[in-house]
């Protein structure tokens, strides 16, 4: 569920961009974050994005990212490939089994955030498979937000009662009328920036190839 | 099987959506298992089209099926990489075959014959394009136990399919509404 | 809940196609290990099934250990009688090639044991 941003900075970017031109940032983001192969900007980056989240009004779960991205890293340590970094119990950690798990990691985490802040629930995409896309990923993110609920204990059961009341929630918020966002100069200049400097550290990588850590 | 359906075409465009969106939900927790090989797919997003297989009709099947894999290019950021050409060829191998097998056999076969022959069908085809793709002569190596691993988690999945139609209010209310 | 006969075909049908790819796959092939390649007191382990050149440096220089097909060899090295680079490919566990002037040590050890101890060099 969106909760009204609670901070000036919040409803800055709530009120000052439109869904579609957050969107767009948000696609042009895409690119540049995935073709970021240097660890240390890429972590920047998800920095960057989840705070952009918390700017938006969002709650942030940190353990969630950190959980997700160690546990991707883990099993890629699993196989070893590259040069060993050091052995516990056995298993030989490797730089690359290390980089590969914390590239994948970081792309699943960086990505999360990414599309958690730029795509929004009124969000028109042309065409009516963008409509149907735009809608579908608006039930994604609801889903995402109820997936608490999901018990192992009655999988069916409450996966069930997930889907009955995000499918509500979701027709119910369909029909409420919605203020239009216009973007605002100021809004535009932010996520301009935004995008310029994510390029910036994907070219800087092309003219300096591993800088930090890649 | 065709069915006359007596909902709004609104209402059946926003539970496509609404599909496609279980469909992603599904594969975000799959990307979350950590995979050894990364090929190696448990296909737990297909469950809402084996779900679906007799609540609509072929061609809203197909639409959910590439909500799923626009959406899953999406979320992945991998709309530009092999791994979307592997999800959508996987993923519209295994729903021709559902879809296919469920009209020939009818109530003769269950959602778990249908899940593993999707599975197959995907993960063979999903295979060959990975020997001429990415692997070389090498794709045939991890063929076996790709295979066999898709077999059982299809029919786990299918006998998940099963119990979740059985039981599932949700998707009694919907059978009623279209 | 109880499978329909049918589904027992599917089932079947699906395991026909994995014995059907065991056959193809396996018959003659071997299964892949790693390579342990151990040099300057580091080591580097690298899966036998994904082709790669790497180079490794020891005290006179640099060398090369290819991957390629399933087998590890050295390419290159800077020892003056490059009996190394001589010596046959390797792709079992348990082979291995070395080059001693330059402390290079390449072995091939199979995918499940793990808990070999390092063999002091």
């Amino acid at each position: 569920m969106r909760k009204e941003a609670t901070t000036p900075l919040g409803a800055f970017l709530q009120n000052n961009a439109s869904p579609r031109v957050l969107f767009l940032a948000g696609a042009l983001l895409f690119p540049a974050f995935l073709m970021q192969q240097d660890i240390l900007l890429r972590a920047l980056e998800i920095l960057l994005f989840i705070c952009l989240n918390a700017l938006s009004g969002r709650r942030i779960r940190v353990l969630n990212y950190v959980v997700v991205t160690a546990g991707i890293v883990v099993f890629n340590l699993v196989i070893p490939t590259g040069r060993v970094l050091v052995t516990v119990l056995g298993l030989s950690i490797t730089e690359g089994a290390l980089k590969s798990g914390l590239l994948k990691g970081t792309a699943m985490s960086g990505l999360i955030a990414l599309s958690q802040f730029s795509i929004r629930a009124d969000l028109h995409l042309p065409g009516r498979i963008g409509g149907l896309i735009g809608r579908s990923l608006f039930y994604f993110e609801k889903i995402m937000g109820e997936r608490r609920r999901i018990d192992r204990r009655d999988i069916i059961g409450s996966i069930d009662t997930l889907l009955i009341e995000v499918q509500a929630a979701g027709a119910l918020e369909a029909g409420a009328g919605r203020l239009r966002v216009r973007s605002s100069v100021a809004g535009l200049a932010v996520l301009l920036l935004i995008v310029a400097v994510n390029w910036g550290a994907y070219v800087f990588t092309l003219i300096h190839p591993k800088p930090f850590w890649g | 099987m065709t069915r006359k359906s007596t909902s709004s075409p609104t209402k059946r465009a926003d539970l496509v959506a609404f599909l496609g969106a279980i469909c992603l939900f599904l594969s975000a927790i799959e990307y979350m298992i950590p995979k050894p090989i990364p090929f190696l797919r448990v296909g737990i997003a297909n469950l809402p089209i084996l779900i679906s297989l007799d609540l609509l009709p072929i061609p809203l099947l197909l639409l959910v099926v590439v909500l799923k894999v626009i959406g899953q290019g999406l979320i992945g950021g991998t709309l530009f990489s092999y791994v979307f050409l592997f999800s959508a060829v996987g993923s519209f191998a295994s729903a021709f075959a559902m879809i296919l097998f469920r009209r020939i056999f009818g109530r003769h076969m269950s959602l778990v014959g249908v899940g593993v022959l999707g599975a197959l069908f995907s993960n063979m085809t999903q295979i060959v394009l990975a020997r001429f793709l990415i692997f070389g002569e090498g794709a045939w190596l991890i063929a076996p136990p790709f295979l066999a691993l898709g077999t059982v988690t299809a029919t786990a999945l299918g006998i998940f399919a099963e119990r979740f139609v059985a039981r599932s209010r949700w998707l009694a209310t919907l059978r009623a509404a279209l | 809940m109880r499978l329909k006969a049918f589904d027992y075909l599917a089932i079947s049908l699906s395991l026909l196609a994995v014995g059907g790819f065991s056959i193809y796959a396996y018959a003659g092939r071997n299964k892949t290990g790693d390579v342990v390649i151990e040099a300057s007191g580091e080591q580097w382990i690298y899966p036998l099934n994904v082709d790669r050149t790497e180079s490794v440096r020891g005290p006179i220089g640099a060398t090369i250990v290819v991957i390629k097909d399933g087998k590890a060899f050295v390419q290159d090295s800077p020892c003056p009688d490059k009996l190394c680079v001589h010596m046959p490919a390797i792709s079992q566990p348990g082979q291995w090639i070395a080059c001693l002037p330059n402390r290079v040590f390449v072995r091939v050890r199979g995918t499940s044991d793990q808990k070999i101890d390092e063999l002091s060099y």
